[in-house]
């Protein structure tokens, strides 16, 4: 797609054990806030149509969340790292008219223009879309973080290897559900592989599970395991600066034997 | 089915002897197969106790045993007296109908391929899953082996064990063998899980789950893809063999 990497907007000071690790850490800062700040603008707008729709004293209707289409669509086409999808998930039994809902549009990695998702929400069905035990709802519904989940099959539903970045929608009315954005594994190391010097030495970057998100080597690729004893690790997106997220921080890895 | 004894066809293929001993379960297994398929139909009447444990080969005793069991799980009812003995209890349903016609259908070919579909799709994903899952994925595994110990119906029964293989191929990182694993339990799922004659017994599987798991949480990777591909190769072994009965008994 050749998209330039996220610019770092915070210059932080070069570490000497690692060249790059300033880069890698402002980098993947400025993504998630990047991502985050989509995110916020769709719970600001979730909760509007919730406190609107109590005030009246009914339960909001999937109508009332087509509220929040316009900016769906405006965040999936100005996205510097591209989103493969976004939108607002309601927790079971919050909508008047659906059991189970999401207003959630994607962009085809082929292009063209976005879609809604369609999926099934029979949980009776064995392809339903079990997104109420999803980390990605789960975590923001019972604990009020927000949380950064994947690269993960997301099976059922985009069916796609993404991460998804998500928060909680929740205002004086009550929880409402989840605001969350999706970005795709291979756009995501697509930005991030600009700060990973391909002449240098193995480096990685992996999540708080170890999962691989970025690579400079083939011998350990996106979607790898590397367990904690292995190279040497250094935090991005430090758990101080992201005290309401869970799955947080990645890592930067260095010459995992 | 107009006379209510059951057929010589039927008979045969239900009452041969058991090769595997003569314990109660398995002979309480293979009366209520014969009955899930659909051939000993409702209010059927079981051969008398003392020919049924004969063509079994199993003791009357052990005959007793397992018309209790399924006396207790309302597959059949003893009445006493004249014109009594043990009759089949199993209402005719619709869904369970469609099933064992889907069976009788599909032929033995048709049952290996998808068998031979199913055997490189989940075995490769285990043997993945069990260098890539993280322990999330290890947790969700072991809550759905817990749901499958624990269900108590058919359909809870397919759900979990379907969702078992959907969740090792995503544990896998691949969307390519996720998106198959859902398409061939959508196929399979129900057949294999036909009430009363689901072809594998739920703790069996439970416990073939676990040992699934184990490998898979040890980074076993070919112990993991072993343990799987015996799974799968006996499911469709016991498919094929209750399809051959269907067969026999409605040419």
């Amino acid at each position: 797609m050749g998209r330039p990497a996220v610019t770092p907007t915070v210059e932080q000071p070069v570490q000497e054990a690692s060249p790059y690790a300033g880069e890698a850490a402002a980098t993947v800062e400025a993504l998630l806030r990047e991502t985050f700040a989509g995110t916020d603008e769709l719970r600001g707008l979730a909760v509007d149509v919730h406190r609107r729709a109590v005030r009246e004293g009914r339960a909001p209707t999937t109508e009332d969340l087509e509220a929040i289409r316009p900016t769906v669509l405006r965040l999936l086409s100005q996205s510097r790292v591209p989103l493969a999808g976004t939108g607002v998930i309601a927790a079971p039994g919050t909508l008047a008219d659906r059991p189970r809902w999401l207003e959630w549009w994607r962009r085809s990695p082929s292009g063209g223009s976005p879609r809604p998702l369609a999926v099934d929400l029979d949980p009776g069905n064995i392809g339903s879309y079990e997104y109420p035990v999803a980390p990605w709802f789960d975590v923001p519904c019972r604990t009020g973080r927000r949380v950064v989940v994947g690269p993960y099959v997301d099976y059922a539903g985009t069916d796609e290897y993404i991460l998804t970045f998500a928060a909680p929608v929740s205002g004086d009315a009550g929880f409402f559900g989840v605001a969350a954005a999706d970005i795709r594994a291979t756009d995501l190391e697509r930005a991030l592989l600009p700060v990973l010097n391909a002449d240098g030495p193995a480096s990685l970057i992996v999540n708080a599970s170890g999962r691989v998100i970025a690579s400079n080597t083939p011998a350990t690729i996106v979607g790898s395991i590397v367990r904690p004893g292995q190279g040497e690790r250094r935090e991005l997106a430090h758990g101080d600066d992201w005290p309401d997220c869970t799955g947080l921080p990645w890592f930067l890895v260095r010459d995992p034997a | 089915m107009t006379d209510a004894d059951v057929s010589g066809a039927a008979r045969h293929v239900v009452f041969a002897p058991l090769r595997d001993g003569g314990r109660v379960e398995v002979v309480a297994r293979r009366i209520s197969e014969a009955i899930g398929l659909g051939l000993i139909a409702d209010g059927e009447q079981l051969p008398s106790e003392l020919e049924l444990a004969g063509t079994l080969a199993v003791s009357t005793v052990t005959l007793r045993e397992a018309l209790a069991l399924l006396r207790q799980r309302g597959l059949v009812e003893t009445r006493r007296g004249r014109g009594g003995g043990s009759f089949v209890r199993a209402p005719v349903d619709a869904s369970v109908e469609r099933l064992r016609t889907v069976l009788r259908d599909t032929g033995v070919h048709e049952l290996r391929e998808i068998g031979d579909h199913l055997l490189a799709i989940t075995a490769t994903a285990a043997r993945l899953a069990a260098e890539r899952a993280s322990d999330e994925h290890l947790g969700r595994l072991e809550e759905l082996v817990d749901q499958l110990a624990a269900a108590e119906t058919a359909g809870e029964r397919r759900r979990a064990d379907g969702l078992f293989h959907i969740e090792i191929a995503a544990a896998a990182q691949s969307t390519r063998l996720t998106r198959q694993e859902i398409d061939l339990q959508g196929e399979i799922g129900e057949l294999l899980w036909i009430p009363n004659g689901e072809a594998i017994e739920r703790d069996e599987r439970a416990a073939q789950h676990r040992a699934v798991l184990a490998a898979i949480a040890d980074s076993a990777g070919d112990r993991a893809r072993a343990l799987v591909e015996q799974h799968v190769e006996l499911a469709i072994a016991k498919l094929i063999e209750f399809h051959l009965q269907l067969t026999q008994r409605s040419p």
